[in-house]
């Protein structure tokens, strides 16, 4: 009984946490769809993959959102005709490089001394997994095309045959009217993303009914070698949100920094709600591709950190000693 | 600006209604949950304080929706309603039903009217797309053209689970913090310091917090400043040793999920008993900071001198 009413207490504070998110970016969506005109966004990105994608994994700094909402947001962007390899770069890389996530890791840290370090870590290899990753999918999206989304995210296709009235202007709409289109849009992709974020909340609270951020702290001192991929396993199953996982990380105050760094870039990354989100915009494919090369990437860099500090003889630990 | 348009969907006006209406009502049982557990407290167990108004004005954002949907669908049903039925002939070439599952007026025969669709129609026709009269086009929607399954049983499904947080709610739950067991497992098992209690200032003492006393830990200057004084500490109680127990209280920066416990050591002159696992224990004692075997970082620790210093008090709140 106990254990029912504490899988209760995670499943309802991962699922009340990300509501109003969800709610923004259902909201956000369907303004997008009713006012962006289909390509617009297009016109201001780079023709070059390359300065697309990093402009694409820099887009949180100007619409700051959570994982959770930006998903919805990013699926609206995709049907409008943002390229795949941005959305992906801007999905992966917006929960951390925006002002708000920025703001609580330095803070977090702060009080240990290594506040700036592991901001700089976490700002800097969040950039580089979302931007390679992106130049992935550009590479998949090349030779599968629209193969990889889920037919709810796919951009509305091309008429088969040009038309005599193509160029007429627009026919205003009541604003009644845009309210109701708005609305029908908002409400579809809220049930839509909130169905999955329900079972996804489901699966992570039985998650952490058997795993303790303490079991994962012993584990890592007993097999240090161990010590990312089970602070890259706990970051997946726990679920936070990333403005709170830094405090969570800097509770961890015995384990070195590189996986700290694991845990806060992998998290809005990738994690059980999230994973089941996914499908809602990707092809399992195009999904694999993205988790193995999330999970690839940040188990390396995190290990070079380490490696990096452990070869110059820094601690990696809390300072103020 | 008329033009035939097929669908394929093969389901009927009825399914569409079905759905709707289930959206209507579970969406908006779900936003009517977000302002309930608002009012009454309930975000508590589950939420810090900065996260309580975010749920509130997302439940007030959701019954908004889900009333501005309401009144399209029931213009929807009205119009439905007033147009008259038709028989089909050998080529008459429309289904009805699926086009109207896209948030967009029921049109239940064939239509000479501009029509929109909405938001998982795949083939908009937006204000530029417009057909010239005589303009004939099919499309054909399967089920896997719009990426979910318009059948009722999916339909079912879906709201089943978004009803799930609202089963929880009827019945009461979630109406505390986590149990004891939960606690204990995120407190973890740590060893006795083993430190001799001796010469512990006494005085009037101040009220400390536990976030203060661990971040002092961390900052050489606080600590300095933090040492050698006599602070006041509520917690909970955790028994290490004889004379050797742990308070702590948790501290949640978003949600419950990211709860983790704040611990402050407390070091007696002599043992301690009487007290229970997670009970509410007030401590007088001097502060000071403490290096565990092996441990380059500092605890914090308060070293109680007389054991009359150690008392039962009152319940706080669970979160600092």
């Amino acid at each position: 009984m106990k254990d029912i009413l504490d899988f209760i207490i995670n499943f309802s504070a991962v699922l009340w946490e990300a509501m109003p998110f969800i709610v923004l970016g259902a909201v956000v969506a369907g303004i997008l769809e009713e006012f962006l005109p289909q390509q617009a966004i297009t016109k201001f990105l780079p023709k070059a993959v390359l300065p697309a994608v990093m402009i694409g994994a820099g887009l949180g700094l100007i619409f700051p959102m959570c994982e959770c909402g930006i998903l919805v947001v990013m699926r609206r962007l995709l049907r409008k005709g943002l390229p795949l390899s941005c959305c992906v770069a801007y999905m992966l890389a917006g929960p951390i490089i925006n002002p708000v996530v920025m703001f609580s890791t330095g803070v977090a840290f702060w009080p240990h001394g290594i506040g700036p370090e592991v901001l700089g870590l976490r700002v800097g290899l969040g950039f580089v997994v979302a931007v390679i990753t992106g130049l992935v999918v550009q590479q998949l999206w090349v030779k599968h095309g629209t193969a990889l989304l889920h037919p709810v995210a796919l951009p509305p296709p091309e008429p088969k045959f040009s038309l005599p009235l193509t160029d007429a202007p627009a026919a205003r709409k009541p604003l009644s009217k845009r309210l109701g289109n708005i609305s029908a849009t908002a409400l579809h992709d809220f049930v839509d993303i909130t169905v999955f974020l329900i079972l996804g909340s489901v699966l992570a609270a039985v998650a952490k009914l058997h795993i303790t951020p303490d079991q994962t702290e012993q584990l890592s001192r007993e097999q240090p070698f161990l010590a990312i991929p089970a602070m890259m396993g706990l970051a997946v199953l726990m679920c936070l949100c990333s403005e709170a996982d830094a405090f969570v990380a800097a509770s961890f105050t015995k384990m070195h920094l590189s996986a700290k760094t694991a845990f806060l870039v992998l998290g809005p990354m990738l994690d059980l709600k999230l994973l089941l989100m996914y499908t809602r915009v990707f092809r399992p494919k195009l999904i694999g591709v993205i988790v193995a090369c999330v999970v690839l990437q940040v188990l390396v860099y995190c290990v070079a950190v380490h490696l990096v500090y452990q070869m110059n003889g820094w601690s990696g630990l809390p300072r103020g000693t | 600006m008329a033009h035939d348009h097929h669908h394929h969907h093969g389901e009927s006006a009825r399914d569409y209604f079905v759905e709707q209406l289930l959206t209507i009502f579970v969406v908006g049982a779900l936003g009517a949950v977000g302002i309930l557990m608002y009012r009454d407290g309930k975000l508590g167990y589950i939420l810090a304080a900065p996260f309580h108004l975010p749920v509130l004005i997302g439940g007030i954002a959701v019954l908004v929706l889900v009333a501005v949907r309401a009144v399209a669908v029931w213009q929807e049903a009205g119009q439905a309603h007033a147009h008259p039925h038709h028989e089909h002939g050998p080529d008459c070439n429309h289904d009805h039903g699926p086009a109207e599952k896209h948030g967009h007026p029921v049109h239940l025969h064939a239509h000479d009217h501009p029509h929109e669709h909405g938001p998982e129609c795949d083939h908009d026709h937006g204000p530029a797309h417009a057909h010239a009269d005589d303009q004939r086009h099919d499309h054909d929607h399967g089920a896997d053209d719009h990426g979910h399954s318009h059948d009722l049983t999916w339909v079912f499904a879906r709201m089943m689970v978004l009803f799930f947080p609202v089963a929880l709610y009827l019945i009461g739950v979630p109406n505390s913090g986590f149990s004891q067991e939960r606690i204990s497992g995120m407190l973890g098992k740590e060893a006795a310091l083993g430190v001799s209690v001796e010469n512990v200032a006494t005085g009037e003492g101040t009220v400390l917090s536990f976030n203060d006393l661990n971040e002092a830990a961390y900052d050489a200057s606080k600590r300095e400043a933090l040492d050698g004084t006599v602070g006041i500490l509520v917690g909970r109680f955790d028994r290490i040793a004889d004379k050797e127990f742990r308070l702590y209280r948790l501290k949640m920066t978003c949600c419950a999920a990211d709860t983790v416990p704040l611990k402050v050591r407390i070091l007696t002159r002599s043992a301690v008993s009487g007290f229970n696992s997670g009970e509410w224990v007030k401590v007088k004692g001097e502060v000071r900071f403490v290096q565990p075997p092996g441990s380059a970082q500092f605890i914090p620790v308060i070293a109680v001198g007389d054991l009359a210093d150690v008392q039962r008090t009152a319940a706080l709140n669970e979160y600092e």
